[in-house]
């Protein structure tokens, strides 16, 4: 049986070999990775800010108490990285670009247009809105939970959340409706694979 | 489970583009920079730890000077001399004790203020 993240830091406070950390950069590294492409960082930067992440997460791990889950502490840890090293603007212009080059490699792809897209209507949010619905949406946190990560107070949380998923959906519904969008429920409740 | 079309939609998609980065070899090349870091810390506690030591000891044999008119005082205190006489039997001169415990000092404030960096 895999252990919880609990378990793991618990072991990586204890242990001096520091497998127990070594398990949960593989357990995360992925999602933390995505969540920092999607926010907006090119791919170097996105693995760059990752590391970064991750040192400072070993270094203070002794000051992790627990009161939060290690995963919104370590998205916490990422979000912090990601404003300093891209601030919204450079960082506009930086996904911008890569999506306008994305597109015309993908021009022909249906899925790669559906992904450019989203990507685009994210690039269309404000950093703290986009932060919030990736927590929530993408990488599963509660609200609770995004709260912490992104240090703003539970309510706010749940505005960031709602507007941009309004914005989103009104983004998406101008580039074409969503019921033709791949993977939604359909009218029968039955969800359509790509 | 999402009930929400958007959620639905940046979680299919967020998945997706997670599931591509799982085995890209991003892990081991970040495991290894934290090697590199740790060796690197572990290095400068060493390093800071010898240099207290030698500027501790350096320190010691003007002092323990300083500290001779006293020495009669001490044995005539039972508390006192009993501490001596402990110290004594470890066969290890106090100058290399007290520098034993400065080094570790500034060891231990090395760890910790690499700690909360």
């Amino acid at each position: 049986m895999a252990l919880s993240d609990t378990d793991l830091v618990m072991l990586a406070k204890a242990a001096p070999d520091r497998a127990a950390f070594d398990g949960l950069v593989r357990r995360h590294q992925a999602g933390l990775r995505a969540f920092l492409r999607k926010l907006g960082a090119d791919t170097a930067q996105a693995d760059d800010l990752a590391q970064e992440t991750f040192i400072k997460a070993l270094r203070s791990l002794q000051s992790y108490r627990g009161g939060a889950s290690f995963r919104s502490w370590l998205y916490a840890i990422a979000w912090r990285e990601f404003l300093q090293g891209a601030r919204s603007e450079r960082s506009r212009s930086r996904l911008s670009e890569a999506v306008a080059a994305e597109s015309q490699d993908e021009a022909t792809c249906s899925a790669g247009d559906f992904s450019l897209d989203l990507q685009r209507a994210l690039a269309s949010l404000d950093d703290i809105e986009r932060a919030a619905v990736l927590l929530c949406d993408a990488v599963g946190l509660s609200h609770g939970e995004a709260s912490v990560a992104l240090g703003a107070p539970l309510g706010s949380v749940k505005t960031y959340v709602a507007r941009a998923r309004e914005k989103l959906r009104a983004f998406l519904e101008n580039e074409t409706p969503l019921r033709d969008r791949p993977s939604l429920v359909a009218e029968n409740g039955v969800r359509h694979a790509v | 489970m999402p009930s929400d079309p958007i959620e639905t939609l940046l979680a299919e998609n967020f998945a997706r583009a997670a599931s591509d980065l799982e085995h890209d070899g991003f892990a081991e090349r970040t495991l290894e920079r934290l090697n590199k870091t740790l060796v690197a810390r572990q290095a400068l506690v060493w390093i800071t730890g010898g240099v207290g030591a030698l500027i501790a000891g350096a320190q010691f044999a003007g002092m323990t000077r300083l500290f001779s008119p006293f020495v009669a005082a001490v044995e005539q205190t039972p508390s006192l001399n009993a501490a001596a006489s402990a110290i004594s039997s470890t066969g290890l001169a106090p100058q290399f004790l007290a520098a034993g415990a400065i080094a570790i000092a500034f060891a231990a404030t090395a760890l910790v203020l690499q700690g909360d960096r």
